[in-house]
């Protein structure tokens, strides 16, 4: 009989201790550490266990991940196609199972790609009846897609929505999310998916958000997934993410870690963009009042300040000058006599510092996420702040209706 | 006899083939399976390496199976069992609709008055399937093609002694074989190897703590990987590992 080291004889330990090592130098990212332990896509991954792997940024074409347990991976900007073994390897939950589901019906399904290009290419108002005859168990007309069993025209559609598609499919494909998505775990897989392999497709993340958000807004699921839109890569999806999360409620229900994650370094532009179209929508007095330069339009994103500045002495003080300097000037221009006369006057700006405040404080109010900070954070002010708008929304309603009164009675008097 | 069990820590396979008590010529396969975990020890921390599924394959030579002598091989029953439950419900529901008019002309009063009655009744009938299933696990279970697999129910860690002079199955020799022979393989597949980290002070914790889930698995990889290669030697690793192997020539038959 021939046996037998312990594992302490056969394994090399320092072999084992190296690649700890070289391992903890690396970022985490799953490429960098395959690269690091020199691990072989086409061998050394079958029955493996990558359970909860983040697969970010990583070309997985020619993995040999058969009979492999990937429940629950998931990650952004992920490459893989056809010559990506997943044969045998439980997918369930992950980023992979809509794509696999696919792979399969059209291997096997040799209707799937006629049916396909029925629903891809077909008009979109004929797709949306047959839609609503599906989901809302009504008399089927369609042709083709009458053929198409409960699983294949989920996956069908669920394929769809990733596709380079109308408005029109793609708003009644999210209003049926949930009749497309046979379970809860196969509507996370899709949205894993889309997150996996469409995490460029700026707009189509974009529409999701929008679009799922206001229709399944208390889907826990819609709603998780939109907590974890809010850490993509791109700025205009994390945008979308920030403020669907802040209609819905789930920037209030989570108040401190959504706000933690707001406040970091890479929004400063999405913080900035807020402000500066709030400003605009306001007039340009407001404008003025958040950007250090007090420009009234015509503002560069840097001189736009951020969150933690506004209401900061230093940058009121900045825009005050600004602002009292511009009036000088244009007093200058239009009076040169006086100039010297008006010069000791403005040395205090008639737009104070406290002013500015308000004006800031009204900005808040009306920005998209800033306004549920600024409300949670500093309430009295915050209510201070709507109350002016309105106050002033009233104001300039009624001069307008007096206005519109004037020329009336201007009309019928010159009337022949 | 030839045993190979490559890590003594983690499996001890021993066969064994003796003439079974009834019927005669049928030989019974005896096979000891014994399994626990092992320790590596790095500098500073100490890995823990254990199993939590099996598969034992029995390759035969110039022999053949004797039909249901398998060891955990519950036979499904040719019928199921189930209970029908029938509920009958009666729904009666009555309806009674009453209206009254009056209308006032110049010409003088005239009032009229109406109704209406309805009796509605449905009969609803509901039945219920209900079906008994009894779930037995077997820790060693027969798969198809001389294949058994070894798990605990809920997947926990394998640990102890799991056949012991137990007849996996019985066969009988092949007329005019040339030679008889068994070959016994116990195999684990990485996904099936559990590599977690023993704590030895908090420094060495602090130590695992620091890589993120991705980073484990694929140390979990590597590491799968050295042990199929300290076996192997030679020879490209595909998921799964040989971790004992065993085979009995028989003498030939007086």
């Amino acid at each position: 009989m021939k046996s037998d080291a312990s594992l302490q004889d056969l394994l090399n330990p320092e072999d084992i201790e190296a690649a700890f090592k070289s391992v903890a130098g690396t970022s985490g990212e799953f490429s960098e550490t395959c690269a690091t332990l020199r691990l072989d896509p086409v061998r050394d991954f079958r029955f493996s266990d990558l359970r909860n792997v983040d697969f970010s940024m990583a070309d997985l074409r020619g993995f040999d991940f058969r009979g492999a347990d990937l429940r629950g991976s998931y990650g952004t900007d992920i490459i893989f196609d056809s010559s990506t073994n997943f044969e045998g390897a439980d997918l369930q939950g992950s980023c992979f199972a809509s794509y696999y589901r696919e792979f399969l019906l059209f291997k096997e399904n040799p209707m799937a790609a006629r049916m396909y290009r029925t629903l891809l290419e077909g008009d979109p108002f004929e797709i949306s009846g047959w839609l609503h005859e599906r989901y809302r168990n009504q008399r089927e007309r369609h042709s083709i897609l009458k053929k198409a069993d409960r699983e294949t025209a989920a996956i069908l559609c669920q394929k769809l929505l990733a596709d380079d598609i109308d408005l029109t499919k793609r708003t009644d494909l999210f209003y049926f999310l949930r009749s497309i998505t046979t379970s809860r775990i196969e509507l996370r897989e899709l949205m894993l998916s889309i997150f996996a392999r469409q995490s460029e497709n700026t707009s189509l993340i974009e529409k999701f958000t929008t679009i799922a958000s206001s229709l399944h807004g208390h889907d826990p699921d819609v709603r998780g997934f939109i907590i974890q839109l809010c850490t993509a890569k791109s700025p205009r999806v994390r945008l979308s993410a920030f403020k669907a999360s802040a209609n819905i409620g789930i920037f209030m229900q989570n108040f401190e870690k959504m706000k933690e994650l707001f406040l970091c370094p890479e929004n400063v532009g999405i913080r900035k963009q807020l402000i500066l179209e709030a400003a605009i929508s306001l007039g340009r007095h407001h404008v003025a009042s958040v950007n250090r330069a007090a420009l009234l339009s015509d503002v560069e994103g840097e001189d736009v300040l951020d969150l933690p500045e506004l209401f900061e002495d230093a940058a009121g003080t900045k825009i005050s000058t600004a602002i009292r300097d511009r009036l000088v000037s244009i007093e200058a221009r239009l009076n040169p006599d006086g100039a010297s006369r008006k010069k000791a006057s403005a040395k205090s700006s008639p737009v104070t510092i406290p002013i500015i405040y308000e004006r800031q404080a009204e900005v808040l109010c009306s920005a998209p996420v800033l306004r549920t900070i600024f409300a949670r954070d500093k309430p009295v002010q915050s209510m201070a702040a709507k109350a002016r708008i309105a106050a002033r929304q009233e104001r300039e309603k009624k001069q307008m209706a007096e206005e519109l009164v004037r020329i009336k009675t201007w009309i019928v008097r010159n009337s022949p | 006899m030839n045993t190979r069990n490559a890590f003594s820590e983690l499996c001890e396979l021993v066969i064994r083939v003796v003439p079974s008590e009834t019927p005669e010529g049928e030989l019974d396969c005896i096979v000891e399976l014994r399994l626990a975990s092992g320790d590596v020890d790095l500098d500073e921390e100490s890995c823990e390496i254990s199993i939590s599924k099996l598969t034992l394959y029995l390759d035969l030579e110039g022999a053949i199976p004797v039909p249901g002598s398998r060891l955990g091989e519950p036979r499904k029953q040719q019928t199921s069992e189930m209970d029908r439950v029938t509920t009958q419900e009666n729904k009666v529901a009555t309806a009674f609709n009453a209206s009254a008019h009056a209308n006032l002309d110049i010409t003088g009063p005239a009032l009229g008055a109406s109704a209406s009655g309805e009796v509605k009744a449905a009969v609803q009938r509901e039945t219920v399937l209900t079906r008994h299933d009894r779930l037995v696990h077997h820790r060693v279970k027969a798969l198809p093609n001389l294949r058994w697999e070894v798990r605990e129910e809920d997947e926990s860690r394998l640990d102890g002694t799991y056949l012991e002079s137990d007849s996996l199955m019985r066969f009988t020799r092949t007329e005019r074989a040339n030679r008889t022979a068994v070959l016994a393989r116990a195999t684990v597949r990485q996904r099936d190897v559990a590599i977690s980290q023993v704590m030895k002070d908090p420094l060495s914790w602090k130590y695992f703590e620091r890589f993120n889930t991705t980073q484990r698995r694929l140390l979990n990889i590597f590491i799968a990987k050295s042990i199929d290669s300290a076996v192997r030697g030679n020879g490209k690793f595909v998921g799964e590992i040989t971790l004992s192997s065993a085979n009995i020539e028989l003498p030939d038959e007086e």
